[in-house]
């Protein structure tokens, strides 16, 4: 039995379906059978991070209506093997999938991969709960600011109350240098505020904007600090231990530089 | 980072933007938290102070107020430094 996670924020463009495509291809590198879901229905773009694009024939609206069957809508991945997608229908509205629809689909994909990865949409409405209500755990991505912060705090909140438990925080688009001159909330700070366990901090990286573009997660390339964060993730996903302080925000910075700008704050 | 930045930041004047940040922040989710606007809050703590002060004498400055969650359930905390003993207890009317 697979483990169902969403991946929601309450904020759009905070980086959600980044986390999703990244942790995705991280955890079916280290041989795990995923699946990754597009619950962003009406407005579809997992496949297009995860450079799968040309390859959806069906939807996740077409296995519910019965066009077709669940196993002929996932997309397998064309680099990573044991990766597939189930990809959102783009001309609908999220009304399309039932909260129960849903949970049958989460319940069916565990039965088969390790790790069901559910992209969820912005807001807290119907499709946030919709991607949310099959999931076992949530992951929350918030960036350092304010209102970004808030809207996480909300759906932690929500989590909680449909009884997924306390969900694990991840922050991104961290600048350490921003962090340091005091003009970014640092972790301690996001910490303080939101009180749930830190997954993982994903530093503002170009590299990501580059590897978006070219359909091919920045977790695929070697010397990213992104990339090493998603791995670090990844890894902490499966239970091992790896400490949070892990990317040097400037290459000349000591540990106690890497603590301070990290941490940063107070 | 070099030793002269760090105190450069330590020292430096005003309120940096990320501590404004964080102090609205926590303002905002307490209200986003407990579900009540400004007025309601305040409000409900000039009632309960009310209370108080007919028992002790408390450092009004220093009351603080949190809100906090924890598994699906929303905590109110309030924490009110107490002095000693009112100086007139109306109790005793
Ligand atoms: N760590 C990062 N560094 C730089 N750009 C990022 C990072 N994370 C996300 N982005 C960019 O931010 C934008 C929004 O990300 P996306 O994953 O689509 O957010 P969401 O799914 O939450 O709406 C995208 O253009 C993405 O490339
Ligand atoms: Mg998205």
């Amino acid at each position: 039995m697979g483990e169902v996670y969403v991946i929601t924020s309450g904020k759009g463009g905070v980086g959600k379906t980044t986390v999703t495509a990244n942790l995705g291809i991280g955890l079916a590198l280290r041989g795990s059978r995923v699946v990754t879901i597009d619950a962003d229905i009406g407005l579809r773009n997992l496949d297009v991070v995860l450079g799968l694009e040309n390859r959806v024939v069906f939807n996740i609206v077409d296995v519910v209506e019965g066009n077709c069957r669940l196993e002929q809508a996932l997309v397998r991945d064309k680099r990573v093997e044991n990766l597939f997608l189930l990809p959102a229908a783009q001309t609908r509205t999220k009304e399309a999938v039932s909260p129960e629809q849903m949970i049958e689909v989460c319940s069916k994909l565990r039965e088969v991969f390790d790790y069901v990865l559910i992209d969820s949409p912005a807001g807290i409405e119907a499709g946030f709960r919709n991607a949310a209500i099959g999931a076992d755990k949530g992951i929350v991505v918030t960036t350092p600011e304010v209102s970004a912060v808030r809207d996480a705090d909300r759906i932690i909140g929500l989590l909680e109350a449909m009884g997924k438990g306390t969900p694990q925080l991840i922050i991104n688009r961290l600048r350490a240098d921003m962090v340091e001159r005091g003009d970014m909330l640092g972790v301690r700070d996001v910490l303080d505020i939101l009180a749930i366990p830190l997954l993982g901090i994903v530093p503002e990286d170009e590299e990501v904007i580059v590897a978006t573009n070219k359909g091919e997660p920045v977790i695929l390339r070697e010397n990213s600090e992104a990339s090493k964060a998603f791995k670090n993730i990844v890894a902490r996903l499966e239970g091992e231990d790896i400490p949070l302080l892990e990317f040097s925000p400037k290459k000349d910075a000591g540990f106690l530089g890497k603590l301070f700008k990290l941490f940063g704050g107070r | 980072m070099n030793l002269f930045s760090l105190f450069r930041n330590f020292f430096r004047k005003g309120e940096r933007s990320s501590q404004i940040a964080k102090s609205r922040l926590e303002i905002m989710l307490k209200h986003d938290r407990a579900e009540l606007t400004r007025s309601e809050m305040m409000e409900m703590m000039d009632r309960i102070l009310m209370v108080l002060r007919d028992y002790v004498s408390y450092d009004r400055n220093r009351v603080e107020m949190k809100v906090k969650r924890e598994k699906g359930e929303t905590f109110l905390f309030i924490s009110v430094p107490v002095i000693g003993k009112p100086s007139s207890r109306s109790l005793e009317r």
